[in-house]
């Protein structure tokens, strides 16, 4: 006997038109929101090293372009492996006492957590202990080199009228810096 | 009689959705193109500072130098001009995709 109920439920085509749809969007969905995440990345990232690139550029740019040389030299020493300790000179761009001061970089490394900072340390003009006021400027710094201009090539060490300091992040990135030391 | 949307109305709401996503796409990727372009400033602005300064006291020379500064590249080109009287170096500096950022000025 022949039934004449219709037969509820989605053809073949039916189906396969709702797969391909579905398939279509779970990929458009799924490239624009990795899309809107690799932009986001790359905008934090650009963030981060804008936020790192121009405070050091004008804090050492103000620091080494408002040296005073009547009250000592610059000096840069390392240690017996030839890596950078300190770095150390007499400045007019003194943010903790008037006139002029002794202005030391250097970077403190903290073995156990692996962490490492570039200090700023402020002393006072004349005096002979080496306690100032330490300002820590970044984190993000493992090493610095510093170069001289001698005959046309930049050789490690201090000497002449330009100081190129090479500031080396921890991701292994290099931040060439170059100022003329004006007095 | 079937409940349901005509196909017409489905078109338009995808339409819609569309627009609405494609509008959040193109400002997020605004935005980072905003940062993206305040940072190779930012970076042309190092290179140009530090080629100056090796122009004018060290007495190098940059003229189409490329120099490679945090993973960037920045191209660097150097020019003379003369000013009330003066001769003033004049250093431009910018990104290959990008073209020239900054221009810096130092009398010799």
């Amino acid at each position: 006997m022949n039934s004449t109920k219709p037969v509820k439920g989605f053809t073949l085509i039916e189906l396969l038109l709702a797969v391909a749809i579905s398939a279509f969007l779970i990929t458009v969905t799924y490239a624009f929101f990795s899309a809107i995440e690799k932009t986001g990345r790359a905008a934090v990232e650009n963030s981060q090293l804008q936020s790192f690139v121009s405070p050091i550029f004008y804090l050492f740019q103000r620091d080494i372009e408002s040296i005073n040389s009547n009250y000592g030299g610059i000096s840069y020493v390392k240690d017996s492996d030839g890596n950078f300790r300190w770095i150390e000179f007499y400045t007019e761009n003194c943010y903790y006492f008037p006139g002029v001061c002794r202005v030391r970089y250097w970077i403190y490394r903290d073995e156990d957590k692996k962490e490492s900072w570039l200090i700023r340390t402020e002393l006072r003009l004349n005096t002979t202990n080496n306690t100032g006021i330490d300002a820590p400027i970044s984190s993000k710094i493992s090493d610095i080199e510093v170069y001289h201009l001698s005959g046309g090539d930049w050789v490690k060490g201090i000497g002449g009228k330009l100081i190129k300091l090479v500031i080396k992040t921890k991701r292994g990135k290099e931040l060439p810096l170059v100022f003329v030391i004006r007095t | 009689m079937r409940k349901g949307f005509t196909l017409l109305e489905v078109l338009i709401a995808t339409a819609i959705a569309g627009m609405a996503f494609g509008t959040f796409i193109v400002l997020a990727g605004r935005s980072a193109d905003s940062t993206d372009l305040l940072l190779k400033t930012t970076l042309s602005t190092v290179v140009a500072n530090n080629s100056i300064n090796s122009i004018v006291y060290g007495g190098k020379s940059f003229n189409g130098k490329k120099v490679n500064i945090l993973g960037y590249t920045v191209k660097v080109n150097q020019d003379f001009e003369e000013l009330m009287g003066f001769r003033v170096v004049k250093v431009e500096a910018g990104t290959p995709d990008r073209g020239v950022l900054v221009e810096l000025y130092e009398a010799r």
